[in-house]
């Protein structure tokens, strides 16, 4: 499951890593396009916008339809949504928590347990 | 197709100017309760079974009312790591039982202790459908991630 996860993470984060495909993505968000149409603005042949488009459908990040000769691109951006919300949720929530750790540490150097064994020499 | 299924795992990593034995004791004691919710908060309770298979589970009163966190310990590597499940409490009532799972590395370092905390399982895309919390509407959230 981990590694299924991370396979995908993988993917997900290779599609992004490029500027031309983020791009995409971003024309994307305003609707469906076709093929064609989204290659217009880049100074791209359709066969290199195909390939990058190909690398979006693999990651899962767009979904494509056919009808006659056109493609219809539709983006697929609930999962990659869902997993930022709550990534970012929990990330405040131990960003915050990981603060007040080290204040904690601070202020309190030593077990407060009394029948704890005194302080061991730090191992070299 | 490819669909992402599960949630990536969620990474943080910190630099603790303490020594790795008292970071890995204020996680696997009730201690724990004394920071663990960042911000304004009052422990009502605190226990900790450190086993594998034992429980922590601790009741803090919050300004947004009472908070709980708990889980399972699935394993315990002392000093070195702590694995554990967590469930979300009342605090997410939409969510409340849904399980993830915490792993806590602690690693000798100049200057402290490395901790390097992973959080994943949470929630993903289907679990979030079927509580009803659709996501249409913008994409604000996408924009500002490409």
């Amino acid at each position: 499951m981990v590694k299924r996860s991370e396979a995908a993470l993988d993917l997900t984060f290779s599609a992004l890593a490029d500027p031309t495909r983020r791009s995409i993505l971003k024309s994307l968000s305003h609707g469906e396009w076709r093929v064609t149409d989204l290659a217009e603005p880049f100074a791209m042949s359709l066969p290199a916008v195909s390939k990058h488009v190909s690398v979006l459908e693999k990651a899962g990040l767009l979904k494509r339809s056919r009808l006659g000769r056109e493609h219809y691109l539709k983006l697929e951006a609930a999962p990659m949504r869902q997993a930022a919300t709550w990534i970012e949720h929990y990330r405040k929530f131990w960003e915050g928590s990981l603060d007040e750790l080290a204040r904690y540490l601070e202020s309190n150097p030593v077990s407060p347990t009394s029948n704890q064994k005194p302080k061991k020499g730090k191992k070299a | 197709m490819n669909t992402i299924e599960t949630t990536q795992p969620l990474v943080i990593s910190r630099l603790i100017k303490a020594p790795r034995e008292r970071v890995f004791e204020v996680w696997t004691t009730p201690e724990l309760a004394q920071w663990i919710c960042p911000g304004e908060r009052r422990v009502v309770s605190s226990q900790v079974d450190l086993r594998v298979g034992g429980a922590y589970a601790i009741h803090l009163e919050t300004d947004d009312g009472p908070v709980t966190f708990g889980g399972i310990y699935r394993k315990i590597q002392k000093p070195a790591q702590i694995v554990f499940t967590w469930v979300i409490g009342d605090c997410l009532p939409e969510y409340a039982g849904h399980q993830s799972q915490v792993t806590v590395d602690l690693a000798e370092e100049k200057g402290g202790t490395r901790l390097t905390l992973t959080h994943e399982g949470l929630p993903n895309a289907e679990l979030a459908e079927k509580h009803g919390r659709g996501w249409n509407g913008s994409l604000d959230n996408l924009e500002k991630q490409v």
